[in-house]
């Protein structure tokens, strides 16, 4: 919980303009951190701190009802198949307005994938 | 005198138009080829002596910040157009991080600008 509390601090000192989504962030790294210890996966600071600056960048999007390009589905073959379950699972709101599409889990998939490959080994 | 040298990481692999504007303007590109390639911008900037990183993701942040902690890069990211990467570039920054655009314009002034900054 540290982790995220120190991450969110210094992402909010270099850009203070995304301060009214740091709250919702952050109950997305803590579903985030609460899997990967259920995984047993450790996530290094570096690799927090460039997620939690995706998952800023995430909500603005959400809030904004803003939508990237659809991207091509052969690229969901390069990562594996549990980290974009996972990441469905992680920005999915129960309670809210957005719907997460097949890009927004690809691109935070790839992260949970970066980590997952440097402790156990590539797909 | 040497070329500007930039390394180009986008999520999804891409950048292959910015690495042409670059080229034409008399720069040299490399495009980080696969998935995640912006998390690589810093590592190939070193091993490549490159002079300027630009990262390419729904913000560019993860990709500027990683190199930042890993290297000490100055970075600027979160960056929607070109005109704000131009200015980003002004102020010393060495990666840059915008949101998808892979377009021949923005490699092309981003290397004039670093070429007429006195960079190369």
């Amino acid at each position: 919980m540290q982790m995220i509390d120190d991450i969110l601090k210094e992402l909010a000192e270099t850009k203070p303009e995304y301060i009214s989504e740091i709250s919702e962030c952050k109950r997305i790294l803590q579903k985030i951190e609460e899997e990967f210890r259920h995984m047993e996966i450790h996530i290094p600071r570096d690799r927090w701190l460039a997620i939690g600056a995706h998952v800023l960048a995430f909500v603005r999007r959400m809030t904004n009802g803003e939508r990237l390009p659809v991207i091509e589905a052969e690229l969901f073959a390069e990562i594996h198949p549990d980290m974009v379950m996972l990441s469905h699972k992680v920005l999915a709101e129960e309670k809210g307005p957005w719907q997460v599409d097949d890009t927004e889990a690809f691109l935070l998939a790839v992260h949970f994938e970066a980590i997952r490959a440097m402790q156990m080994g590539p797909t | 005198m040497s070329k500007v040298k930039i390394v180009i990481g986008d999520r999804l692999g891409k950048g292959q138009n910015i690495a042409k504007g670059i080229e034409a303007a008399g720069g040299t590109a490399i495009v980080i080829p696969g998935v995640g390639a912006d998390m690589k911008v810093g590592d190939v900037m070193v091993s490549e002596s490159a002079d300027l990183g630009l990262s390419f993701c729904g913000s560019g942040g993860a990709g500027a910040l990683t190199a930042k902690t890993k290297y000490g890069f100055p970075v600027e990211y979160g960056l929607r157009s070109v005109d704000a990467g131009i200015t980003a570039l002004r102020s010393g920054n060495k990666v840059i991080g915008f949101g998808f655009m892979d377009t021949e314009e923005l490699g092309r002034r981003m290397a004039e600008e670093y070429i007429k900054l006195g960079g190369k």
